[in-house]
């Protein structure tokens, strides 16, 4: 009981929205893909993009703000080339998000060396973080303030935006032709939406919110950059992207159980339990969800394979 | 960067006598045909690697060795045949620093036995090639002292916190070196204090190393001793913002936090290959194959207090650690490793 109460505490809850914050930004952007109906395990590698290329702007810039335009900028591109091939070239997604991942991987590596002479990491005084909010009133007002003020701005973003995305796919026409292309490509189609546009919209728009999560990885959350530094992020986002189907609140609750499990073991560490034990937690914790979900899911699946499998096939995808 | 040892044998330390008996027949070796030296490394722009640089350079310009430096950058699959090049006879030492290279470059010795290789930072299997060792828990044990000295004397920046933080990338062997020996330091001087240690699983996570010492940060730990790479930049981002103090490791790590770094202890890899060179150089002690142990007592591992904590520091800490410092040089204070 004591190891409880010494784990749940206020700064508990900072952790986990500090923890959560970069998951969110990036799942929120694989919320668009997801449901336009791209299997997008590309968002590591843009994440990463962003990043290196949000410290090197901050440096050339000399401010965050020009950190987060580079930043965003070189994940944009990123997401180009990968609706370039999947959605216009129609080349395999998981291929080419791979592939990408690889690509941001070594690049980074090699831009660092080529740009900076070191490998590892940068850190360096030029780099300009991001400033932490103090939010007026709420900061001198215990335990609130703790929670809720002090962090960098695309913390506030990330949670802001669950509810703007929600907004942008189901209330208003974009959102609408951005699913029914996920759902229902044929009948997008007979309607006259253009479905390979509203894959690469959907694309772009992922690609800034992945930029924005990298860029608050290396000048939010931390103020460096470092080899591979989104160590597995965008992934934890691909596996929240899968249970959520992209729907925005299921995304939030999916990021925070990762942020979540991850603050609390972290925590359970500094009790004395081995590291080996509480580091494996959160990918228990996904697992676990993924086989509860599919589990509850799987009469729908089967209905559907079945219906697959006696209606007649029709072309799929490809739009104008 | 923190690299595995594989095996730790045969420690044969680099003595000051030695060092002392080198400088005397220095001035004697200059008659025969310059060394000839090569090192290979894709890190010298990197803290550790600009380290290795500075000692091979200082050995050039007092010894006038025949210097080649061969940076590997990231291409793999030409490691083998880089050496293979070198190793056709034409150099009298080949450093080599990073672990990517440890395949190609036991291929190769074991093809030559005959050509010095000198591996840095690390022991592998291969019998042909010289290694140099760093013993890093006794730079650690120095830590343990510092720290557990400074909880106990409450010195500026440290609560009534009886515990103090140990922060590592992955738990692996060499990373446990770190911890054990900034255990025995902690009780050596202060037994009432603890080390509550963690890890991050990872060396290339610095949000992780931010977020694992804002939770020790708030059990009100005063100062995290980090072992971590990359991930331990996260650490000495986290003292920062936290207000705390961090303790960095294997480079001077004080300017990258200032006013939140305590001290780094120092991997001199400069003192050791430097030594090693000046040793073949003037045959006072050649560079034979295995284990060369580079701890406190040949300046090769050291602790380095950052220049704007020295006013916090009280001088009876000071002196209690110079006396410490010695006792390990000397062994007279054993660091064991509990193997």
């Amino acid at each position: 009981m004591e190891i409880l109460t010494q784990v749940f505490t206020i700064s508990l809850i900072a952790a986990i929205l500090r923890t959560t914050a970069p998951i969110l930004l990036v799942a929120l952007g694989g919320a668009f893909t997801t449901k336009a109906g791209i299997f997008n395990i590309g968002l590591e590698g843009q994440m990463l993009m962003g990043a290196f290329f949000g410290v090197l702007g901050s440096m050339w810039t000399g401010s965050a703000l020009g950190g987060l335009v580079f930043g965003v900028t070189a994940s944009v591109l990123m997401a180009v080339i990968f609706s370039v091939f999947v959605v216009t070239l129609r080349a395999n997604e998981v291929v080419v998000g791979l592939a990408l991942n690889i690509m941001a991987g070594g690049l980074t590596i090699s831009l660092t060396k080529a740009i900076f002479g070191v490998r590892g990491s940068i850190v360096n005084p030029a780099i300009v973080g991001m400033p932490r909010i103090h939010v007026p009133l709420i900061h001198d007002i215990r335990p609130l303030g703790q929670i809720l003020s002090g962090y960098t701005p695309l913390v506030y973003t990330a949670f802001a935006l669950v509810f703007l995305v929600w907004v942008i796919l189901f209330r208003t026409r974009l959102g609408l032709y951005i699913r029914v292309t996920g759902e229902k490509p044929e009948a997008a189609q007979s309607l006259g939406i253009r479905t390979a546009r509203m894959q690469h919209i959907a694309s772009l728009i992922c690609g800034v919110l992945a930029g924005a999560a990298g860029v608050h990885l290396s000048l939010g959350y931390i103020v460096m950059f470092a080899e591979n530094m989104s160590s597995g992020r965008g992934f934890m986002a691909v596996a929240v992207l899968i249970f959520s189907g992209g729907d925005p609140v299921k995304v939030l609750l999916g990021c925070l159980l990762f942020g979540f499990a991850d603050a609390a073991s972290l925590r359970l560490q500094t009790m004395g339990v081995s590291s080996y034990l509480v580091l494996m937690v959160p990918f228990v914790v996904s697992v676990s969800a993924l086989f509860l979900l599919s589990w509850r899911q799987r009469p729908k699946i089967i209905r559907e394979t079945l219906q697959h499998l006696t209606a007649p096939v029709v072309a799929k995808g490809q739009g104008s | 960067m923190t690299r595995l040892h594989s095996l730790r044998s045969a420690r044969t330390a680099l003595t000051g006598a030695a060092l002392a008996a080198a400088l005397a027949f220095s001035g004697g070796a200059w008659a025969k045909e310059p060394l000839r030296v090569a090192a290979v490394s894709g890190y010298f722009s990197q803290g550790f690697g600009v380290s290795i640089m500075q000692g091979l350079e200082k050995a050039k310009a007092d010894f006038g060795i025949d210097l080649t430096i061969v940076d590997t950058g990231n291409r793999a699959l030409d490691y083998e045949e880089q050496f293979n090049n070198l190793a056709t006879g034409d150099y009298d030492l080949i450093f080599v620093m990073g672990w990517e290279l440890v395949d190609a470059l036991q291929k190769t010795s074991d093809a030559n036995p005959e050509q010095h290789f000198i591996f840095i930072d690390g022991v592998l299997e291969s019998p042909n090639m010289t290694y140099i060792d760093f013993v890093e828990e006794e730079g650690s044990f120095l830590v343990g002292a510092l720290t557990g000295l400074l909880t106990d004397a409450g010195a500026e920046g440290f609560t009534d916190s009886k515990q103090v933080g140990f922060l590592g990338g992955r738990d692996i062997p060499v990373i446990r070196n770190f911890l054990v020996g900034m255990q025995e330091g902690v009780a050596f001087v202060a037994p009432d204090v603890t080390v509550v240690d963690v890890f991050a699983g990872t060396f290339d996570d610095p949000a992780k190393g931010s977020e694992l010492s804002m939770a020790l940060y708030d059990k009100g730990i005063d100062v995290i001793y980090q072992a971590a790479g990359p991930t331990g930049e996260g650490v000495l981002q986290a003292a920062t913002a936290a207000g705390r103090l961090a303790v960095g490791v294997d480079i001077d790590q004080c300017p990258s936090a200032p006013g939140a770094i305590l001290a780094s202890m120092l991997k001199r890899a400069d003192v050791a290959v430097y030594a090693m060179i000046k040793g073949e150089v003037d045959g006072s002690n050649p560079v034979v194959p295995g284990a060369v142990s580079v701890g406190i007592a040949s300046g090769g591992v050291e602790i380095k207090v950052c220049d704007d904590m020295l006013p916090r520091i009280p001088a009876e800490v000071m002196t209690r650690m110079e006396e410490i410092r010695a006792g390990v040089a000397s062994g007279e204070i054993a660091v064991a490793l509990n193997k």
